[in-house]
């Protein structure tokens, strides 16, 4: 028995998304998308605004999937997510994914006074036209962002630990996962978990209420 | 009446595929990743999955401490849940020494005893509903955020052979965290919420972080997990302490 009525189409790699979704009992299907995001840029310098316009962008750029792979009721009506994390540390410095282990080394050593993740993510509903054979918007794109705080107490002799047994740290941006083992490290947090993960759930859930998702 | 009946068929399904959702679409890495158990003297699920999750392999044990029986002078929960934690972990049924591998019995077993209490912004301590309707009334009455308490113990256990015993080596320790959280579940959503998420009725102050609960999960001061029942970065300073990472 499935707990909502319809599924998410979650045009995005990461597994820590997929893992929250699932987790909150969502029935996921992953898409792909092929925006290239390094070539994006906002004025601003912002992250927030950056992850925010990233997760627009994806939106436009995902694969939709084969008709014929889907229900009846979900050509009518398909719920695409997309979305974008980003980590910056209490000097403001942007950090991504980290190149090696001794860079996530680094990475973990900056994050010591505390990190902001900033985590944007887009919604859209869309159904299949006969007519003209393509996939169309309805109602609104909902885009939005949340971020929060959080702080991961990793002292030297920790580190390698932490690295052990959360080996998916190496490919987190600044080289901080806060779920499953991660939680051992997280002494604080201000704001959503989920937001922290990378997708904040308690808006999502408002967006996918607006269209119509828990109808 | 039969609207309720109803109700809890319906959440009955989805407790029991719980363990698909856990253990088949997110399987625990065959690698061992610590060199000790943990047993853990709870019958909480939502603190062995906890547990499961930061890949601790954990046995289950029993106590039989009556908490209702205790109580603290300044009625502090705080207080009061490290006191439970303590007292829990005087009452453990330790496990029968077969069930121990002869490494774990000349290096000791690390024994976890935890207790958790909610606090609603009015400073009402909150345990679990007596029924659907009370559920409801509680998740109304922590709109404006909660309190979570979380006490827990730790102890390393040797056997001692002579005695025939089981011995504390290298100290208890005793501790407890507290973590506020904003849980809004508007009006329309208290249905789907219980439905999706029937642990909730099961638990103190109908009040789940985990599964479905998450997407009602508005802003956390503290630690995730003291939220959910067992603050692991104490936890894990405790055990390092005692040896278990060495």
């Amino acid at each position: 028995m499935s707990v909502y009525k319809h599924r998410i189409f979650l045009a995005s790699g990461s597994k820590s998304r997929l893992k929250l979704l699932q987790d909150a009992y969502f029935e996921v299907a992953v898409l792909d998308q092929i925006c290239d995001e390094r070539s994006v840029t906002v004025p601003s310098n912002n992250p927030e605004d950056l992850v925010k316009l990233i997760a627009d962008i994806k939106m436009d750029c995902v694969i939709m999937p084969q008709v014929e792979t889907l229900a009846e009721h979900e050509c009518e009506g398909l719920y695409i997510v997309t979305a974008d994390s980003m980590v910056e540390d209490m000097q403001g410095q942007v950090h991504g994914k980290p190149d090696d282990y001794a860079d996530a080394i680094k990475k973990i050593k900056s994050m010591r006074e505390g990190s902001f993740v900033h985590t944007g993510f887009c919604v859209e509903k869309r159904k299949y036209s006969e007519l003209k054979q393509s996939w169309e918007r309805v109602g609104e794109r909902y885009n939005s962002v949340d971020s929060a705080w959080c702080f991961l107490d990793i002292p030297d002799d920790k580190i390698e630990l932490y690295l052990t047994v959360q080996p998916i740290a190496v490919g987190c941006a600044g080289g901080m996962a806060m779920e499953g083992p991660g939680g051992l490290f997280v002494r604080e947090i201000r704001g959503a978990y989920s937001t922290l993960i990378g997708l904040p759930l308690h808006q999502l859930k408002d967006a996918l209420d607006a269209v119509g998702f828990f109808d | 009446m039969a609207k309720y009946v109803e109700r809890v068929f319906l959440v009955l399904v989805p407790i029991l595929m719980c363990p698909l959702f856990g253990q088949e679409r997110f399987p625990v890495p065959p690698v061992k990743v610590y060199k000790h158990r943990i047993f853990l003297a709870s019958g909480s699920k939502a603190r062995l999955k906890l547990l499961h999750d930061a890949c601790f392999e954990v046995v289950v044990l029993d106590q039989t401490c009556d908490e209702r029986s205790l109580s603290v002078p300044d009625n502090n929960p705080k207080t009061l849940v490290k006191l439970i934690a303590n007292a829990k972990m005087d009452c453990v049924v330790m496990p029968d020494i077969k069930d121990v591998s002869a490494q774990e019995l000349s290096h000791g077993i690390y024994v976890v005893t935890a207790d958790s209490m909610l606090e609603d912004m009015y400073g009402q301590v909150h345990g679990k509903p007596l029924d659907y309707a009370d559920a409801v009334a509680k998740i109304k009455c922590m709109r404006p955020g909660l309190y979570a308490h979380s006490g827990f113990c730790v102890e390393r256990r040797r056997y001692c052979s002579e005695k025939k015993c089981w011995e504390c080596v290298g100290g208890r320790y005793v501790s407890v965290d507290s973590s506020w959280c904003v849980i809004n579940i508007p009006d329309a959503m208290i249905d789907t919420y219980l439905m999706a998420n029937p642990v909730a009725l099961v638990s103190a102050g109908a009040m789940t972080m985990e599964g479905p609960g998450v997407l009602f999960v508005r802003d956390i001061r503290g630690a995730c997990s003291t939220l959910i029942g067992l603050p692991l970065h104490q936890l894990k300073d405790a055990l390092d302490a005692l040896g278990f990472f060495d």
